[in-house]
């Protein structure tokens, strides 16, 4: 297979802004913190910046949001986009700037959203706006009443029933994570956990618990990719993309006859096929973990282990620092941060760093590719990035 | 759909209007889109047919009977709306007729419900529910 051209873009740069509960800000604020700290990172200023790519929000409604942030940064970018691909934009991200670079249209793209999440409004508004954000279909499923956390619910519960897969051995995916963000000092949540614990937390839509569900952030995150020429004389080492694809199965979780193998299909295959690489082959994974039930679909439909078999794969395998395969080293959505669409851009930000060597006290020794997994709606939209170093 | 019934979530949201829906659930029998073209039923109403692409669409009547596909029990209601709900069952029904529908299901004792388990249609009819009736309920056969 010809190899894309879009995948001679690197990535330079990578940065958030403080996460989890960050008072009297706004989120132009927060997505100025994490784009100076990302250019910051790459050794570049705003000046360098002639491509654009942000998200619409939750907490705001902005016309035009990719315009709105150029000018609330002060600049003026020959390329823009404003994309919602929900969690899989960080990933999107990626492959679309890789695209306007390759085209000639910029040369550095800066991508950057977030927002206070977390502090616009007490916690019960932020989880009926996310409730009424139409995850459930407006006319035929919202009117039943399910939160966000029901709609996976009836995914685990299905799970369950077609694989045997146990609420401990989602527990574990939780616990796991947990750990991983106990060494991350910007995590929101960072106390060890334990599968009791989990199983002992308050039920929110049976079989999750509140510990299965990801947490609600302020935050913002950022990354900048640029032209392999370009990248020539920044500070840090360039990361390579090996691999991009995408995967849609459904919008609405009532509108598929299948809920438990998903899009991920899809997006890992091409991905893998563009990269030329195999599971196996992968040394660190970060997936996306809005709940726990996620990561083990995830992990059965990217191919690191048989369909059906995720949930027995986190209890004897594991997914820890140690394991063959870490996953999600930063702490996820599930205990790092969840500020909406940012939170699929960390998992591509740890990754980086994971690149790098510069994830501190989790780095994993001598990573040379790194698989990045984003997971939209209900399960329904997937984005999968295949990331390495020389 | 019936804007004046439920004027809450996103009246207008779908493209098209399918009355039938709302009504059939205060008086049997259930009725689900039907493509005159293919001669399938779908899920949900849509201007054409997700099977065959006809516009050619009608209410058809379904038996109202099908398996449980999956459910899961709500504990923290998503607006004060639902409060006096909790804790209750969200399902989603695989029909008889193909479709599967999301549906509030209802039973005894939450340890009945498990997937696979016949359920059929509850018709709100003269129920105090059915000034209420903005979902389908469906009950343990």
């Amino acid at each position: 297979m010809k190899r894309p051209a879009h995948l001679d873009a690197v990535i330079v740069g990578v940065g958030e802004s403080p996460l989890g509960k960050t008072p009297a800000t706004t989120p132009l604020a927060l997505q100025r913190m994490a784009a100076i700290n990302a250019l910051e990172d790459a050794g570049l200023r705003l000046s360098d910046v002639d491509g654009l790519i942000s998200c619409p929000l939750r907490v705001q409604t902005w016309a035009m949001p990719c315009a709105v942030v150029a000018k609330g940064l002060g600049i003026e970018p020959t390329y823009m986009s404003s994309m919602d691909m929900g969690g899989a934009t960080g990933v999107a991200m990626l492959e679309q700037a890789a695209m306007a670079i390759a085209s000639g249209q910029c040369e550095t793209v800066l991508c950057v959203t977030g927002q206070n999440l977390l502090s616009f409004s007490a916690s019960g508004a932020a989880v009926q706006k996310m409730a009424d954000a139409g995850w459930a279909h407006p006319d035929y499923e919202a009117p039943m009443g399910p939160l966000i956390p029901s709609l996976y619910a009836l995914i685990a519960q299905r799970h369950m029933h077609e694989y045997k897969t146990t609420p401990e051995q989602m527990a574990q995916v939780a616990v796991s994570i947990r750990q991983h963000a106990h060494l991350n000092p910007l995590a929101q949540k960072r106390e060890l956990i334990t599968i009791e614990d989990v199983l002992n937390s308050k039920m929110v839509s049976s079989p999750l618990h509140v510990l299965d569900c990801a947490l609600v952030s302020d935050g913002a995150a950022a990354f900048v990719v640029t032209s392999k020429a370009r990248s020539r004389d920044l500070k840090n080492q360039a990361i390579k993309m090996l691999g991009h694809g995408l995967g849609l199965s459904h919008v609405y979780i009532g509108d598929t006859q299948n809920m438990t193998t998903t899009g991920a299909l899809t997006s890992g295959k091409t991905a893998f096929t563009q990269a030329g690489l195999k599971p196996a082959d992968i040394d660190v994974a970060q997936l996306y973990d809005c709940f726990t039930i996620t990561v083990i679909i995830e992990l059965e439909d990217l191919g690191f282990c048989p369909k059906g078999e995720g949930g027995r794969y986190v209890q004897d395998v594991g997914i820890g620092l140690q394991s063959v395969l870490p996953v999600t080293t930063h702490g996820g959505l599930l205990s790092a941060a969840h500020p909406g669409t940012a939170g699929g851009m960390m998992h591509v930000i740890e990754a980086v760093r994971q690149l790098r060597g510069q994830a501190q006290q989790r780095q994993i020794p001598n990573v040379k590719t790194a698989l990045v997994h984003g997971n939209a709606g209900i399960i329904g939209l997937h984005g999968t990035s295949i990331l390495g170093v020389d | 759909m019936r804007d004046d019934l439920y004027p809450s979530f996103n009246p207008g949201f779908s493209d098209v209007s399918f009355t039938a829906w709302w009504e059939s659930h205060q008086d049997l029998p259930l009725r689900l889109p039907f493509c005159q073209s293919c001669k399938r039923h779908h899920f949900y109403p849509q201007p054409f047919c997700p099977h065959c692409g006809s516009g050619d669409i009608s209410a058809g009547e379904v038996s109202g009977k099908g398996t449980l596909y999956s459910f899961t029990i709500v504990h923290r209601a998503p607006s004060a709306l639902f409060k006096d709900d909790v804790p209750y069952v969200v399902g989603v029904v695989q029909t008889l007729e193909g479709p599967n529908l999301m549906a509030r299901i209802e039973c005894e004792m939450h340890e009945q419900l498990q997937i696979g388990v016949p359920v059929h249609f509850k018709c709100l009819k003269n129920s105090p529910q059915a000034s209420a009736a903005l979902f389908p309920v469906f009950i343990l056969s």
